[in-house]
């Protein structure tokens, strides 16, 4: 083994040029960058809210309660750590010019914000807004829904507020969570005004400290584990800025992840077409090697050069991939960075660089092992017999266990650093399966063509026979178009899927409206006042406070372990209510309900799924913390809730005894048939102006929206896939030309006009497309469904318009490339190749 | 004295779609250290698969063949590969030189790989002693086929090897081209004392040979000293 001389005459071959490795580098350029830049904005956005961790928190430490301000004990324990901030944030409506909106609130004192900037529109100030009384500062988007403008006033619970100044940079938006409506900024005195803020109100308090010059996030993570050591029943929430913006922080890392395997599907699609690409290098070289075998290099030796050669060729690929993924953040900066929501970290990204960079060369080492392998069947003495055809076999299998080995570890990489290793290595088999499937299912397709009683309509024969003919790249066509494909098929119809569902859950079962913070003292005049209206078709409500789960079975909530998919039941905040009867909407699983008079100690209902999530069984005790107060209750009973109801459903019911004391509120849901939801929504305002309004459709649209923003961007990683794939077609297409030239010439010295041979070429592609997107709508739809059946439990959707429409833009594709890259053959003269000959 | 190769009842079947073909049937010959044969036959006869089978390209069906002594039979690919890069040169009709090195690379590369420490000089030696000291980094493209040949003779020559096996070296050059390259061949091979086994449709070439031997469908039909 000599690597040295592999790597010296593996770069001196490649002083003639890079012709003939175009799609190679074009495949694997595309993948590896695909994977460099999602990785390289992924790790750039988090850092920057790593790097911006104060100004996004607008402190070093937050203490958020929810329906209380903190006591004093409590305040005095948070003004010992430094200087704070107290904000108050809530929902209400906002109500001008007959319209009404849902708003989102936010109070704050003199010292706001602790970092960064708060700026207004017109050179005006915060504190000039919070000096003046019931003065505002409101989304611009607020001024356009109600028809606003600057000196206007915008009612809100029983105050008129004028509104003062426009914003325009919030530093610590993100860490208030999900915003529904535009944000007003006011003062606490301006919302003590409103009386919006009633016991049981949906307020969240927040204390933001910034510790003493020079304090470090370890300091500050200590802080926020003495804070709930020294105060275990506060119920308080209390962060460091590494946990600014959790919830953003989290869907940024999920998307990029999503994205990831999808560009992975591409740079497996594009090896197909790295391995055409090499297969035809070999037959290129066939010569050459025959010379080296008879110049007295072992088979080892010519397999280390022309390895090398690829490898050197790839490097070309990786540097332009990376470089593209370590601009990345530049880019998105520059070009978007003051419309983005979230800091980006203007830096090399180096990790994700790394990561793509190694599955990048693995995939194609991968790759190239198989057709390389054909060098040890090449023979020195094939150059004296002018055959120069390698023939099959030989040592196969070693080459294939050494190509499985490199998918192996790139699979391995791939899993080891996903955050859902289970999802990721079911989505690796998936693909893996589909190659498979998808290799087998075209093998198999071949092979009856081949058998099948030829066409009499000759042109069609020619075509239905060129797909089987020795050296033709249907096979490899086949596999790369159909997999992309495959992968677009199951995207659309996952689309499909949850659009179908959001659309047909709203109409006849889901109400048209949630009204929150319906106090206990006006539910009864709320709901008469609602009886009113006209459409409303039902009405129902319930208890509702807010309270977190603290322990399960007496284990702490941090120390209990969740099955995946309900760990969301212990972090932050959850609906609570209580109720005499099985609430509507549920069914008792097991256990029974209690009396309608209980009046014993605690006892809750839990939901089956989050029940079993938490291994919690009749008899187990809960701990739950409601407004600073511990309740245990024992488990009665669980149950099944059928959540695609929309009506009121509540994970924990407890009996009324335990909450009925708490100050709280109600939650109230309208359904309507008929009826105008606007002028309903503007009376429910006006006459009960403290009281918050969701409407259905509102929030349905903002999920779609955000879903819809999500699947683009899985979507346009999948665009990557089917241009891949188009890229292995035209590739595999150009390697056939010069056979396809000079049987072009052939049939045309026998009389075979332009016209017949451009039809009988159509017709082979049209064949080929078709195929291909016989077995991605396959393969596609299977994926779809089980993605339907398991991971969204949707009912599934087929679309037979999507898989004509499928067909019909593989074909195209198909046909287009093919005549793009064939045409030449046309044009071929004869003589040029029978003179040859 | 050791021949530098030797035959013995040599068979080569080789598998076709019609059945196995006999290509030779029991050769039995051996060649002196330093001398030339010619190895003349009709198409189709067996003389290139003769010349394949003596440098342990093609593996025979039976038989035994001695290389310097050495067997040539039960060896693996990689040790018939190292004692064709320590024994053997190889000269081509059509040169099969690696059209992406250069002329000075193509003799130089079979050297790096067989561990010659001065590879690039020896190669340029080689280059300039068949006359191309002024074409060594022009790419085989760049030269006529008379000069290709040359490249071609100095690599098989390059790395002392004391077996030629020449296959019509001259099948696809013009006449006084290829008189000039046997010129070249022969005082070369006469320079290092190789054994030359040279294949041809010319007898006259042929005659310019100790001895020739003459194929006929797989067999040594006759042997004649010149």
């Amino acid at each position: 083994m000599n690597p040295a001389l592999w790597l010296k005459y593996a770069a001196l071959n490649l002083r003639s040029g890079l012709k003939g490795f175009y799609i190679l580098l074009t495949c694997l350029t595309l993948g590896v960058a695909a994977i460099a830049i999602i990785g390289s904005l992924t790790s750039a956005i988090e850092r920057g809210l790593a790097e911006q961790g104060q100004p996004l928190l607008g402190g070093d430490i937050e203490f958020s309660l929810t329906q209380r301000e903190a006591s004093n004990d409590e305040f005095a324990y948070i003004a010992k750590q430094g200087a704070v901030s107290r904000i108050a944030t809530l929902r209400a409506m906002a109500t001008s010019n007959g319209r009404s909106t849902l708003v989102e609130i936010k109070a704050v004192d003199s010292a706001y914000p602790l970092y960064g900037q708060f700026t207004l529109a017109d050179a005006k100030t915060l504190p000039s807004i919070l000096s003046e009384k019931n003065t505002v500062a409101v989304d611009d988007l607020l001024l356009g829904r109600l028809g606003l403008k600057i000196g206007d006033i915008v009612k809100l619970g029983s105050v008129d507020m004028r509104v003062g100044g426009v914003i325009t940079t919030e530093p610590d938006r993100i860490a208030d969570g999900i915003i529904l409506g535009p944000r007003i900024v006011m003062s606490h005195e301006a919302l003590k005004a409103t009386a919006l803020v009633q016991p049981g109100s949906l307020v969240t308090w927040r204390y933001r400290v910034k510790l003493a010059q020079g304090a470090s996030l370890t300091t500050a993570k200590t802080v926020v584990g003495a804070a709930e050591k020294d105060f275990p029943n506060a119920g308080w929430r209390v962060r460091a800025t590494d946990k600014a913006a959790g919830g953003a922080e989290r869907f940024i890392e999920r998307l990029g992840y999503f994205m990831t395997l999808v560009a992975l599907a591409a740079l497996v699609v594009g090896g197909a077409g790295m391995a055409n690409a090499i297969s035809a290098f070999v037959s290129r070289r066939s010569s050459a090697i025959a010379t080296l075998k008879c110049l007295g290099l072992s088979s080892r030796d010519v397999f280390g050069l022309y390895l090398a050669e690829i490898l050197l060729v790839g490097l070309i690929g990786l540097a332009i991939a990376l470089g593209l993924g370590a601009i990345s953040p530049f880019v998105l900066k520059t070009l978007a960075g003051h419309i983005l929501p979230l800091p980006v970290a203007t830096s090399v990204q180096w990790l994700p660089l790394l990561i793509a960079g190694a599955l990048g060369l693995l995939v194609l080492a991968a790759f190239a092992v198989l057709p390389l392998a054909r060098i040890s069947t090449i023979r020195g003495a094939d150059l004296f017999r002018n055959h120069l055809v390698a023939g099959q076999g030989g040592r196969a299998w070693r080459y294939m266990l050494a190509s499985l080995g490199l998918l192996g570890v790139a699979a391995t990489l791939v899993t080891g650093l996903s955050e859902s290793p289970e999802v990721t290595l079911m989505y690796l088999a998936g693909l893996a399966g589909s190659f498979v499937v998808l290799s087998l299912l075209a093998y198999g397709l071949l092979r009856v063509i081949r058998l099948l009683p030829k066409p009499r309509y000759i042109l069609l024969r020619h075509a239905v026979t060129s797909l089987t003919r020795p050296g033709a790249q249907s096979f490899s066509i086949i596999l790369a178009l159909g997999l992309g494909l495959s992968l677009f098929v199951t995207l659309a119809l996952t689309d499909r899927t949850i659009s179908n569902e959001l659309r047909s859950g709203i109409p006849e079962q889901a109400p048209a409206f949630f009204f929150l913070d319906v106090r206990n003292d006006e539910l009864p005049q709320f709901r008469s006042a609602l009886e009113k209206e006209t459409g409303v078709a039902g009405i129902q409500n319930a208890p509702m406070l807010r309270g977190r789960i603290t322990a399960v079975k007496g284990v702490a909530a941090d120390n209990v372990v969740p099955k995946p998919g309900v760990s969301w039941a212990l972090q932050g905040d959850r609906g609570l209510t209580y109720s005499a009867t099985l609430p509507q909407g549920s069914e008792l699983a097991q256990g029974q309900w209690w009396a309608a008079d209980y009046s014993g100690k605690p006892l809750v209902s839990v939901e089956q799924e989050i029940a079993d999530g938490l291994a919690l069984k009749i008899g187990d005790s809960l701990k739950v913390n409601v407004m600073g107060r511990e309740i245990e209750a024992e488990v009665a009973n669980l149950r099944s809730v059928n959540w695609r109801s929309m009506g009121i459903n509540f994970v924990l019911v407890f009996t009324p005894n335990t909450l009925v004391a708490a100050p709280h509120a109600h939650i109230v849901t309208v359904e309507m048939k008929g009826g105008d939801e606007a002028s309903l929504l503007n009376h429910m305002a006006e006459q009960f102006p403290s009281v918050t309004a969701v409407r259905v459709k509102d929030a349905l649209a903002t999920v779609g929206t955000l879903l819809g923003q999500m699947l683009a961007a899985v979507r346009g990683a999948n665009g990557l896939t089917l241009l891949t794939g188009i890229l292995v077609l035209a590739g595999a297409m150009a390697s056939g030309l010069a056979t396809r030239s000079y049987e072009t010439v052939v049939l045309k010295t026998h009389g075979a006009t332009r016209g017949q041979l451009l039809t009988a070429f159509m017709l082979e592609y049209g064949l080929l497309g078709l195929v291909s997107a016989l077995f991605g709508v396959l393969s596609g739809t299977l994926g779809a469904w089980y993605l339907a059946r398991f991971i969204l439990e949707m009912p599934w959707q087929f679309s037979w318009a999507l898989a004509a429409a499928t067909a019909l833009v593989a074909m195209v594709l198909s046909i287009g490339v093919g005549l793009l890259v064939t045409a030449r053959a046309l044009s071929a003269k004869p003589a040029a190749y029978l003179r040859n000959e | 004295m050791t021949p530098a190769l030797s035959l013995k009842d040599v068979h080569l079947n080789l598998p076709s779609r019609a059945g196995d073909v006999h290509i030779l049937r029991g050769v039995t010959m051996q060649a002196k250290a330093g001398e030339a044969i010619g190895i003349v036959g009709p198409s189709g006869s067996g003389k290139t698969s003769l010349l394949m089978v003596m440098a342990g390209l093609e593996p025979v069906t039976s038989g035994e063949i001695f290389m310097q002594g050495e067997a040539l039979h039960g060896k693996s690919e990689s040790a018939l590969a190292k004692l064709r890069r320590d024994h053997v040169g190889i000269v081509f009709q059509s040169f099969h030189l690696i059209p992406t090195l250069t002329a000075v690379e193509n003799v130089a590369l079979p050297l790096e790989f067989k561990g010659v420490r001065n590879a690039v000089t020896l190669a340029q030696d080689k280059l300039t002693a068949v006359g191309l000291g002024h074409r060594l980094t022009h790419y085989p493209g760049q030269l006529s086929g008379g000069e290709q040949q040359r490249v071609a003779i100095a690599r098989a020559l390059a790395a002392g090897a004391k077996i030629i096996l020449a296959d019509e070296p001259t099948g696809n050059l013009d006449q006084d081209t290829g008189e000039a390259i046997m010129q070249l061949l022969f005082s070369l091979r006469e320079e290092h004392g190789a054994t030359l086994l040279l294949v041809t449709h010319d007898r006259e070439l042929a005659k310019r040979c100790d001895r020739i031997i003459t194929v006929r469908d797989g067999l040594i039909s006759g042997s004649s000293p010149q």
